[in-house]
This record gives structure tokens, sequence and C-alpha cells, in this order.
């Protein structure tokens, strides 16, 4: 009897163990708060090119563009920069070739830059320093032609 | 005996409780994936839908079959369409044919995406792409030195304290750098002088207290 109960202790344990570590770990895995904070909307591959891909992940970098994409092929010569940032009064700095302009965003994220474009390719770098002083970097491709495409 | 079938009883009641636990996580990861197959299946519709902007391409040419052009861009291949209409010109500003562009030539190609992926082109203007990369940068820093001799400076960067950049000014400017300042610089690379910069702006500058310096290099 004494055997019995013994055996009966220590497989009840082990079991008991086993059951209570699986069911931490499954708790775990599927806690639906932790998955709802993790879920990242999948980026698929843009078939634009390299640079958009980071252009659409880029509001979880610190900042997005609103109206214009990597890529795009314009016929004005100045080009505004409109886009948002993650969080407010951050530094906002564009350059492409000698000029440097920078502004502050808003206090809703806002930032609005003008650039002008030169005949042809321009690789504009846009810089985001928020007051952590966290940095995040786009280039954004835009060509500017005049002739009819 | 009878111990034993107590403890087994113990053991069988909250594996109830995880099945319905694990039952209700099941629909938690089930709605979790609907959520996801939607935001795919959106972001895949605009992707596949031809765009009805105008779109460019750029890299250097790897191949060329026919009317369809190969390139190279930021380490992808990407493919291009050309049409008995389209456009080429060369770096003369010269218009040109499709013959006469060679595998290796770097080109900018105007056009606009089909549902391919492709760029069904227009205009191709071949490019030299050194010419028009931009290798400005933007440091956000604290001064740790300023020279006495000439108009260089040391900032290291505060998220990487590990770095530092040798910025080369001009007289008026660097009367207003001085050590411990916290500044946010634009600056290049010198193309004489390598692991120097030239200063092209400072954007903003703080004046804070110079304790958090951690090196002094030599100039």
């Amino acid at each position: 009897m004494l055997k019995e109960l013994f055996l009966a202790i220590i497989l009840g344990a082990l079991l008991g163990f086993g059951l209570t570590g699986g069911y931490l770990a499954i708790n775990k895995k599927n806690d639906p708060n932790k998955n709802i904070s993790t879920i990242v909307t999948p980026t698929p591959q843009s078939v634009e090119n390299t640079s958009t891909q980071e252009n659409i992940s880029s509001k979880q970098e610190g900042f997005s563009f609103t109206a214009i994409e990597d890529m795009d092929v314009v016929s004005k010569e100045n080009l505004i920069i409109d886009g948002t940032t993650t969080s407010p009064n951050n530094t906002i700095i564009a350059t492409l070739g000698d000029q440097i302009v920078n502004s502050t965003s808003g206090e809703d994220g806002k930032f609005s830059l003008q650039i002008k474009l030169t005949s042809g390719l321009n690789n504009i770098k846009v810089t985001v320093i928020d007051s952590s002083n966290n940095q995040f970097e786009k280039d954004i491709n835009i060509t500017y032609s005049t002739a009819t495409i | 005996m009878i111990s034993l079938l107590i403890s087994l009883l113990f053991l069988i009641t909250p594996s109830s409780a995880i099945a319905i636990e694990a039952s209700s996580s099941a629909n938690d990861i089930q709605s979790i994936r609907e959520v996801v197959q939607q935001k795919v299946k959106e972001k895949l519709n605009i992707i596949t839908t031809p765009s009805n902007k105008p779109k460019s391409f750029f890299g250097s040419i790897k191949k060329i079959n026919g009317l369809e052009v190969e390139i190279n861009q930021n380490n992808q291949n990407k493919i291009i369409t050309t049409t008995i209409d389209t456009v080429f010109v060369n770096l003369k500003k010269t218009k040109i044919s499709i013959k006469e562009l060679k595998v290796g030539d770097e080109i900018l190609a105007m056009g606009y995406l089909n549902s391919q992926g492709q760029l069904e082109t227009k205009r191709i203007v071949v490019i030299e792409l050194n010419k028009i990369k931009n290798n400005t940068q933007i440091i956000n820093g604290q001064v740790v030195d300023v020279s006495q001799n000439s108009p260089v400076f040391v900032i290291v960067p505060i998220n990487n304290k590990n770095s530092q950049y040798q910025i080369e000014t001009d007289s008026n400017t660097i009367k207003k750098v001085t050590t411990g300042q916290k500044i946010i610089a634009v600056i290049k690379p010198d193309e004489k002088i390598t692991n120097t910069f030239n200063l092209l702006k400072i954007i903003s500058s703080t004046s804070v207290s110079t304790r958090s310096a951690t090196t002094t290099p030599k100039l």
C-alpha cells in the first residue's frame, strides 16, 4: 500500500509538472495580447524597387512619406516632400546635391519640405532625428523629366 | 491502488481546463491569421494593379534581349521592356537606337509598370550613377575636440560613441564650434583626404556639459 502510494505521488508529480509546463508554454506562445502587439503587417516584395520596401516599412522606422513614392517621375522642378513622423517635434533634414533643407515636424508629426530637382535622376536623402536622438534615414529616387512619358 | 486512481483523477481535471484554454487560443490564432491574410491580399492588390503614375528604374545593363533589357538596380534584377516608340538618349543627350546600348551601360528608364512588375519604357537615358549618388551624412553628435591650428573638429555620434568624425570647415565656422557642444552636422567625405569629412552645414547646436565627452583624439 505504501509502495503504491509512493509510486502514485511520484507519477502524479511527474505528470503534474509536465502538464503544468506544457500549459504555461502554450499560454506563453498563444497569449492574444502578445500576438496582437507583435503583429507586423507583411511587407510584400515590391515590384517598384528595393528602396520602396524601405519606404513601406519606414512608418515603423520613424517616419513615412505621404505624397511621394520612391522611383516617381515628376514633371515639376520643385518637389514637396510631405510626411509624418511617429513622434512630434522631430528634426527633418533633406539633402540633394548642394541643397540642404530642414524643418521640424509638428505636434501631429506632420512635416513638409521643398527641394529643387535637377533634370534626370535625383537621389534625395531624408533624415529624421527624434527627441530621444534616434536617427532614421531614407533614400528616395525621384526622376525629374519634362519629356512626355 | 486507490491513491493512484485519486492522483490520476486530479491530473485529469486540469487537463480539461487546458483544453478549453487551448481552444480559445486557437480561435485567437485563427482570427489573427484572417486579419493577416486580409492585409496581405490588400497589399498584393496594390502591387499587382498596374500603376498609372510614371515610374523609373535605373541601374547597369546586364542583358539585352531584343526589345527587353535586364538591369541591375541595387543588386536586384529588373526587366524593362521597350517598343519601337521608346526614345533612347546617350550621355551627350543625342538620340540613339537600342542597338547602341551595351552591357554595363548605366541607364535611367522611364515608363509605366505592368502587372508583372516590368517597366514598359517610354524613354531611356544613359547616365553616370556615381555622379548622382548622394553621399552626404547627417551626424547628430557631440564635439569632443577642436583643433587650435586648423579649422578641424571632431564629433562623436550620440548613438555610436565608438566612432568619431574628423570634420574640416572654414575659419569662420570653426570659431563657433566649442568642445562639448551638441550639434547636428551635414557632412560629406573629403575626396582628397581619407577619413576626413567636409562640413556642409550645422543644422542645430546646443551647448552641453563636457562631462560626457569620452575621447579627445589628436588632430
